[in-house]
């Protein structure tokens, strides 16, 4: 089914995390480099800071709680293997321990869960409508985030929706084109595009430049 | 393909969408070979390696911003699981991460001024060990499990061209082979996808060949390098037997292919072929040269 593009409101809200009163994720000293030699109370303050993070993660990629349990302990037996591989220069602790998560789970569950998991109906893009407005306000969970949010924010509405539906919703390149009614080429120059366009303001916001050009011409 | 000669800004526009891919989705089992033989031939896989993994953390930071907004006590680590997850870490830290020895060593050879080429080496070995002892790789493929390396079979190009068909990206090309000779029996057709540059050919009927007389090549036309310039798709053999399944090799990145073409060529292949002997063409759209040699 085809949806009209233009009928999602961006964000508006931005201090529900303040009024939920949740920690800014990268507001402490990084755990990581702690982690990596086995310290017993910094693998607990890791578990503290990110346990819900990747609950989280793993509650929404995996098909039920119980797989979503293995895929924790999956994903942080990965995470105190790679610890020392975390660089602050070049994202938050909680990005790069969400990168290892996602990593994680698309190896374990997410693209084995064919096209047929997430119905594409108004209900579900309704709900992704949901998840933007809330996502502004999570936003303040994260510098990463924020800006990602942000920069985000600045897209094109295409390139807006198509992103959040993969990113978000787990949605194949075909079955965005699917949904959307956009092509199947213009769905992943939206995405060529829109994430390079993003990767490169998220990095250049911070210490290192991408130097990778994404934004080149259309594809067919 | 010669990939050591293009600038690393310059990656071409099917690489960048399997980055992102693979930062969003994940690559199946033919795009991850075509990103591996990139990275392979790839002058600088460093900057690769850099680049993949921006394109995850850029992806995880979009993400963080969808984690639930339900109350913060279902948001949080169940205590049961929290305490699985400290046993694992007590049996994981148990012994010394050896990684850390590696890592000391290409550490103390930059302080110790010793060539890039040698310090290159420390960190190749490094991520030797890391490889053997965490089965960490930014590159690996999907994994099935988190107990060890499993030895698999390799699958028969049956198998492969099943997969590479039932597989979830929708923009396969599948055309059937036409024969230029009206009195041939052969058949069959050629599948590809452009997101993965695979694909396979499927011969029913086309007659075997002793390849110390002659060998089959496949040429692809692409409607970017235009009639002139057909791509090698590669040189291969068709045994006895009923069905033939090739996958095919095609030197550089197709974009939009238009054509493909068989032809019958001296052993080891050609570099531009007469297409003298041409027995069989599928046509994803028909082009001018299809058409030329069709109406001959």
């Amino acid at each position: 089914m085809a949806v009209a593009l233009n009928t999602f409101p961006l964000p508006v809200t931005r201090n529900k995390a303040a009024q939920l009163e949740r920690p800014l994720l990268n507001s402490e000293h990084p755990v990581l480099p702690d982690v990596a030699t086995g310290q017993p109370e910094a693998i607990e303050a890791c578990l503290d800071r990110y346990g819900g993070l990747v609950w989280s993660l793993a509650r929404r990629n995996c098909p039920d709680e119980q797989t979503a349990e293995d895929a924790v302990q999956d994903v942080f037996i990965k995470l105190w293997q790679v610890a020392d591989r975390f660089d602050p220069n070049l994202a938050s602790e909680a990005t790069f321990v969400a990168m290892i998560a996602r990593r994680r789970l698309i190896d374990l569950y997410r693209k084995r869960r064919g096209n047929n998991s997430i119905a594409i109906d108004p209900e579900t893009l309704e709900l992704q409508e949901d998840a933007q407005r809330d996502a502004a306000s999570r936003a303040e969970l994260n510098d990463d985030a924020r800006q990602a949010e942000n920069f985000l924010s600045e897209l094109p509405l295409e390139q807006q929706h198509v992103i959040r539906l993969s990113v978000y919703d787990g949605l194949s390149h075909s079955r965005i084109a699917e949904a959307t009614g956009l092509a199947l080429g213009t769905v992943k120059t939206h995405i060529r595009r829109g994430l390079g366009d993003l990767q490169r303001r998220l990095f250049a916001a911070g210490s290192y430049d991408s130097g990778i050009s994404m934004d080149r011409g259309s594809s067919r | 393909m010669n990939y050591k000669r293009m600038n690393s800004e310059d990656f071409p526009d099917w690489f960048v969408d399997l980055l992102l891919l693979r930062a969003t989705d994940g690559l199946d089992e033919s795009q991850q070979r075509m990103f591996d033989k990139f990275v392979e031939e790839y002058a600088n896989p460093q900057k690769i390696e850099l680049e993949a993994e921006k394109a995850e953390l850029a992806v995880a930071a979009i993400d963080l911003n969808f984690q639930s907004s339900e109350p913060e006590e279902e948001n949080t680590l169940p205590e049961g699981l929290r305490r699985k997850v400290l046993e694992g870490a007590k049996e994981h830290f148990k012994t010394e991460p050896v990684t850390k020895v590696a890592e000391e060593k290409v550490e103390k050879a930059r302080k110790d001024g010793l060539t890039s080429r040698e310090a290159l080496a420390w960190l190749a070995a490094a991520a030797a060990v890391t490889l053997l002892l965490t089965g960490w790789n930014p590159f690996a493929g999907p994994s099935p499990s988190s107990s060890g390396t499993e030895i698999v079979a390799e699958k028969t190009a049956e198998e492969k061209f099943d997969d590479f068909v039932a597989a979830e990206e929708a923009d396969l090309i599948r055309v059937p082979w036409k024969a230029t000779d009206e009195s041939s029996l052969a058949s069959g057709e050629v599948v590809w996808r452009d997101s993965s540059q695979m694909g396979f050919m499927v011969f029913n009927g086309l007659r075997p060949n002793n390849p110390l007389q002659f060998q089959y090549q496949l040429w692809i036309f692409d409607s970017k390098t235009g009639s002139s310039n057909p791509v090698d798709g590669g040189v291969f053999d068709v045994p006895t037997g009923e069905t033939a399944v090739i996958p095919i090799d095609a030197r550089i990145p197709i974009s939009q292919p238009t054509t493909f073409a068989v032809t019958e060529e001296i052993p080891g292949g050609v570099v531009v072929s007469t297409q003298e002997k041409l027995p069989l063409l599928a046509e994803v759209d028909l082009s001018p040269q299809a058409e030329a040699i069709l109406s001959e």
